[in-house]
């Protein structure tokens, strides 16, 4: 649905996107993870015909997104929450946007009644909250029915059950065939709406798998280990593809091993093991070591978690 | 495409026959262009200075030494346009500079919100949303500045009626009048292509006041330099002005054999100048990331 291929942009001297390489493919939630920074957004202006790339291309139903004679019905985008004019009424802002593909009004007030927005309607933007801001957006992405979504952060500024809303309306969209494509910052979201990722850091590709099969990638195996022989096991297991981490005096955390091979060697030696718990990654932590070499902006510590302009 | 075989879900029914047309663009900027009370703010002010700065030359037009006043009492027809000449401060000054206005904001107004991304999104074709937004400009000026121009014409009309003049709606005024709404509208439209240019309506408001008030006198500093006078004559508040000038009054320079002559030499530079700058907003829209 969505081919981005070879796409490369550059700001000056900065390399925002760098040869990406992915399919958006149809019936199912892309999740776009990324740290702050990393060039997500500018990937999907770059699909939208906002940036123009400095090489490679983006297709959207196999031609360039800027080519579409039915714009709104291949793609929805909520690129920016805040892509409103203040000054006119979200209902305005939806037929103002309908009228250029010829959508009339009757699918205007079902896209304001699909997103709660019926009492705020004729209110002027202004006066909108971001979680507002952000449900009309998704109003203006779904008005021409699209084959394929582009959304950014949707869940920014929403509360926990506007949160769930988003979640459970990707999934209904993907489930009825469409491409999702959502950007997130949090792999912690994504777990819980993906069916496949697509995670880059300082523009360049990371991972672009299923998001069981990267969890199985990145979640090394580990055991820990109660012991008062903790010191001597961890010496003796210790070895190529195998870490020891002390987690107390008496606790030990071995990486690259299965609980079972620590319980076999445990027989072997006589050691007294009091605790021997299987230890799995959270996609969280998946996500934080393939992009820890990558992260644009580290926050110092006592700083308080970015956000994304 | 996947989705149009799928008709469940928050979705409609029968998915809308929905495409671009140029028809559909315009209707689309007429809502944007009608839905901001800004627009209706400028339209009022416009008459409503217009007009109120054309009563101010009231005792200007009651001592005009122009008027021929006979022993008999009888009030000579000296300028048969005279109404029209009444009316041209008021809507060249109150009627460029807020159709300047209208023009830029109706495309800075998209950058300051971020709403020319949805615009995009919406319509990816950027050639298209320049013809459009121009097209519902261009006529919404038009009849903003017809307006304006109607009101402050009947306003210099009754003025003159209670001095005791009958004449004022003879000789050249249907020409002046025209090329009022000629001049204020390809203001609009400069100010419009700027806006495209600069993204930002400071820049592209003063950018076009620029042009049209300060350029003029600049040109007009050394005097009798021909080449400056040529530059003058070109610059659309040089050349432009014979729109809307009475013949008698379109005197250059002595000794100055001027390009610019008449009524469609004046239209040539301003509705040139506009194209010019059209292009100009067009071809940096293009280019330039959104």
């Amino acid at each position: 649905m969505i081919q981005v291929d070879g796409l490369v942009k550059r700001f000056g001297k900065k390399v925002a996107v760098d040869h990406l390489t992915f399919n958006v493919g149809p019936g199912r939630v892309t999740g776009f993870l990324g740290p702050n920074g990393s060039g997500k957004s500018t990937t999907m202006r770059l699909i939208m015909g906002l940036d123009r790339p400095t090489a490679g291309r983006a297709l959207v139903g196999g031609r360039p997104f800027a080519a579409s004679k039915t714009p709104m019905r291949d793609v929805g985008a909520l690129l920016d929450a805040k892509a409103a004019h203040p000054g006119r009424s979200g209902r305005q802002h939806l037929l103002q946007l309908a009228a250029t593909n010829g959508i009339g009004r009757r699918r205007v007030d079902e896209v304001i009644g699909l997103t709660g927005l019926e009492s705020v309607g004729s209110k002027r933007v202004k006066t909108y909250s971001l979680g507002m801001s952000q449900r009309l957006g998704v109003a203006a992405a779904l008005l021409g029915d699209p084959a394929a979504l582009i959304l950014d952060e949707p869940v920014n500024g929403l509360d926990p059950e506007g949160v769930a809303w988003v979640r459970g309306l990707m999934k209904r969209l993907a489930a009825e065939g469409r491409a999702v494509f959502v950007s997130s910052h949090l792999m912690s979201e994504m777990a819980l709406t993906a069916d496949w990722l697509v995670i880059i850091g300082r523009g360049r590709m990371i991972a672009n798998a299923s998001v069981a099969e990267i969890v199985r990638a990145t979640s090394a195996e580990a055991t820990r280990v109660r012991s008062r022989d903790a010191a001597q096991i961890a010496a003796a297991l210790a070895g190529p593809g195998v870490e020891t981490i002390f987690e107390g005096p008496d606790t030990v955390l071995v990486r690259g091993l299965a609980a079972s091979a620590v319980g076999e060697a445990a027989a072997r030696n006589g050691w007294v093991v009091t605790e021997l718990t299987p230890v799995t990654a959270s996609l969280e932590e998946a996500f934080i070591k393939l992009t820890d070499s990558a992260v644009e902006f580290r926050s110092a510590p006592l700083n308080g978690e970015g956000g994304t302009r | 495409m996947v989705a149009a075989t799928m008709p469940t879900g928050p979705v409609a029914p029968e998915r809308p026959a929905a495409g671009v047309s140029f028809p559909r663009l315009l209707k689309a900027e007429w809502i944007k262009l009608r839905s901001l009370r800004s627009t209706w703010w400028v339209v009022l002010l416009c008459v409503f200075l217009g007009v109120g700065f054309t009563m101010l030359t009231r005792p200007v037009a009651a001592f005009d030494p122009d008027v021929l006043e006979f022993p008999d009492g009888e009030i000579v027809d000296v300028w048969p346009d005279w109404a029209a000449r009444i009316a041209v401060p008021g809507v060249v000054l109150i009627g460029l500079l807020l159709m300047v206005v209208l023009g830029a904001r109706s495309v800075t107004g998209e950058y300051s919100s971020g709403s020319i991304r949805s615009t995009l999104a919406a319509a990816p074709r950027r050639g298209a949303v320049v013809a459009a937004k121009t097209v519902v400009v261009g006529a919404f000026a038009t009849v903003a500045s017809s307006v304006t121009v109607a009101g402050t014409l009947l306003v210099a009309h009754a003025m003159l009626r209670s001095a005791g003049y009958t004449g004022g709606f003879g000789g050249e005024s249907f020409r002046m009048v025209a090329g009022l709404v000629i001049f204020v509208v390809t203001a609009a439209l400069m100010a419009l292509g700027l806006g495209f240019a600069l993204r930002s309506t400071a820049a592209a408001v003063s950018a076009s006041l620029g042009i049209y008030l300060v350029l003029p006198v600049l040109l007009s500093i050394p005097g009798d330099n021909h080449l400056m006078l040529h530059l003058q004559e070109l610059s659309p508040g040089g050349g432009g002005v014979l729109l809307y000038t009475p013949t008698d009054e379109a005197v250059f320079w002595p000794g100055f054999d001027p390009y610019i002559t008449g009524f469609w030499g004046a239209f040539a530079v301003v509705a040139g100048w506009a194209a010019v700058l059209i292009g100009v907003g067009l071809f940096v829209f293009k280019r330039r990331d959104a």
